[in-house]
């Protein structure tokens, strides 16, 4: 894919930049298939200590600050060729049997109340609806799914539960996603799954990559 | 072998981090107060980030079964043995200790961390790079959890290398009362704040909150606003950032934040003036003064001269 013209560099720390690109305040899929691809080619060069791919952003650190300026010189002229045809990777696709409700969904029913549906058609929504990783951050494992239908959007929990399972397919505003770690969270919880999102005896360590596709698929819906 | 006889909340062990796992979820954990940690480690020879146990909370009550070498860093914390001889060693130093002593670390004249380095290093598995200890995705270090009394920590064998007991004088101790002043960087969304509350981030007497802790550190005092509020994207964090989220408090995020978040970003907190914040206790009073990339970049080059000159040191009193 060719880039567009609207990206920014900034740089923010002796040793770090922002590659931004667009300026949404939605998540947009096509700025952010820019992001993979700039992510896929850059994290091997040397000069680079880590990427980190958000949502329509890149934070990219290097080994040695004193060559940053070099460093962002290099960036600008690779991304500024006219001609540049970006590899981005291609996705997995990855499928969720999900248990509805029950001790593992406590908030299904109050959700699916505040959106307006019976809990059998909130579901349905849910698991009909295609999702997209667009990078990971919250937590080990964890991954930011755009593609949440906007009429299941739920606001946070106003306190936060100290400690969810891991697991849990959860809503978070306008973001969908699935608890890797049990951790304190303030997003409501409509299911769980079995499935392991991060181990440390896997090498990649995370189940889910930037680029995955991910569909949910009813295993039950408990009362 | 180390047994913890006692230990505070958020006794950890850590080296000086994680990174290149950021793409997965994974933090970069390690030494909140990261000066003292590599001056610990110098002070015993140690070249390759060996593991210590990081103690936010003192006192630490430690117990040995075999002769070590170790160096206590960080807090100004008293330092006693238990046996009859009651020996007293200043903080920022390395001395030998004997079987069967149990050594007590705290309480503290100044600062709030200490870190008990040994020679060779806590003997953990390498999890993704790193020993040190990732509470969220509960790996590395002791099991990948906090460190509780009756806990036993292996130690890497200790070579019969004659150290002479010596402590360091070190650089900047942290100041109890008076304000701690941390130098950032300002940039990203700092240029949208109003002008009046820009000047108020840096005149402003910030006090170091008590839910300050592994995660971030947050200052209390006149609240701060973004008009209209704004709304951000995901984006990658680093410690050192200091978020301004809707409640108008500062957070100046530390090794455990998350590696993603949304909230918006005033600036960087130099590395170097970072040990100073998380060795403040709560209560503490902060001030943040803007500095430039290149009065940054001198500010590291000097801590960079300070390590070389110690380790130099050091190496001459072996010969």
């Amino acid at each position: 894919m060719k880039l567009n013209g609207h990206i920014n560099i900034k740089r923010i720390n002796l040793d770090a930049l922002i590659i931004e690109v667009g300026d949404h305040t939605e998540p947009d899929i096509a700025l952010q298939k820019e992001i993979w691809g700039l992510d896929h080619n850059i994290r091997c060069w040397p000069e680079v200590l880590d990427v980190v791919p958000g949502v329509n952003n890149l934070l990219i650190k290097v080994k040695h600050a004193e060559s940053i300026d070099h460093f962002i010189v290099k960036l600008k002229s690779f991304i500024a060729e006219s001609d540049r045809d970006l590899i981005i990777p291609k996705g997995r696709s990855h499928k969720f049997l999900v248990s509805y409700g029950g001790p593992g969904g406590p908030d299904l029913a109050a959700a699916a109340k505040f959106c307006g549906f019976s809990i059998d058609d909130f579901v349905l929504k849910h698991a009909s609806a295609k999702y997209t990783v667009f990078c990971l951050g919250a937590h080990p494992g964890f991954g930011y799914l755009g593609g949440l239908p906007k009429a299941l959007r739920i606001p946070r929990l106003e306190t936060p539960r100290p400690s969810v399972a891991a697991g849990s397919v959860a809503i978070g505003g306008t973001q969908a996603g699935i608890i890797a770690s049990s951790l304190a969270s303030g997003w409501r919880l409509i299911g769980c799954t079995d499935t392991k999102l991060f181990s440390i005896n896997d090498d990649p360590p995370a189940l889910l990559a930037p680029g995955d596709s991910i569909e949910f698929d009813i295993k039950e819906v408990l009362g | 072998m180390i047994e913890i006889i006692k230990c505070g909340p958020q006794t950890t062990i850590q080296d000086i981090g994680r990174d290149g796992y950021s793409r997965y979820g994974v933090g970069k954990s390690g030494a909140l107060d990261q000066y003292a940690y590599r001056l610990g480690n110098i002070l015993l020879g140690n070249k390759n980030n060996e593991a210590a146990i990081e103690s936010l909370v003192h006192p630490l009550v430690i117990k040995f079964n075999v002769s070590l070498d170790l160096a206590i860093v960080g807090a100004d914390a008293h330092l006693s043995c238990r046996d009859g001889s009651q020996e007293f060693w200043p903080s920022c130093s390395r001395f030998k200790v004997k079987p069967d002593e149990q050594l007590s670390i705290g309480p503290s004249r100044g600062g709030s961390i200490s870190y008990v380095c040994v020679r060779g290093g806590i003997e953990v598995d390498r999890i993704l790079g790193s020993r040190s200890t990732d509470l969220k995705g509960k790996f590395g270090g002791h099991q990948g959890r906090m460190l509780q009394s009756g806990d036993r920590l292996a130690v890497a064998k200790n070579e019969t290398r004659n150290l002479r007991s010596l402590g360091v004088h070190p650089l900047r101790m942290v100041a109890e009362k008076k304000p701690l002043f941390l130098r950032m960087l300002a940039n990203l969304e700092f240029e949208q704040l109003d002008h009046n509350y820009q000047e108020k981030l840096f005149t402003t007497d910030w006090v170091v909150s008590r839910q300050s802790n592994r995660v971030g550190s947050r200052l209390e005092g006149s609240p701060l606003y973004f008009s209209p509020p704004i709304e951000m994207l995901s984006h990658g964090l680093m410690p050192g950032l200091v978020q301004l989220p809707p409640n108008g408090a500062p957070i100046v995020l530390l090794g455990d934040a998350q590696v993603s978040g949304g909230y918006p970003r005033l600036g960087y907190i130099i590395e170097e003036d970072l040990r100073l914040i998380v060795q403040a206790r709560p209560g503490q009073t902060i001030r943040l003064v803007r500095i430039s990339y290149d009065e940054a970049s001198r500010i590291k080059e000097s801590y960079e001269l300070y390590f070389l000159k110690v380790e130099q040191m050091l190496e001459a009193q072996h010969d």
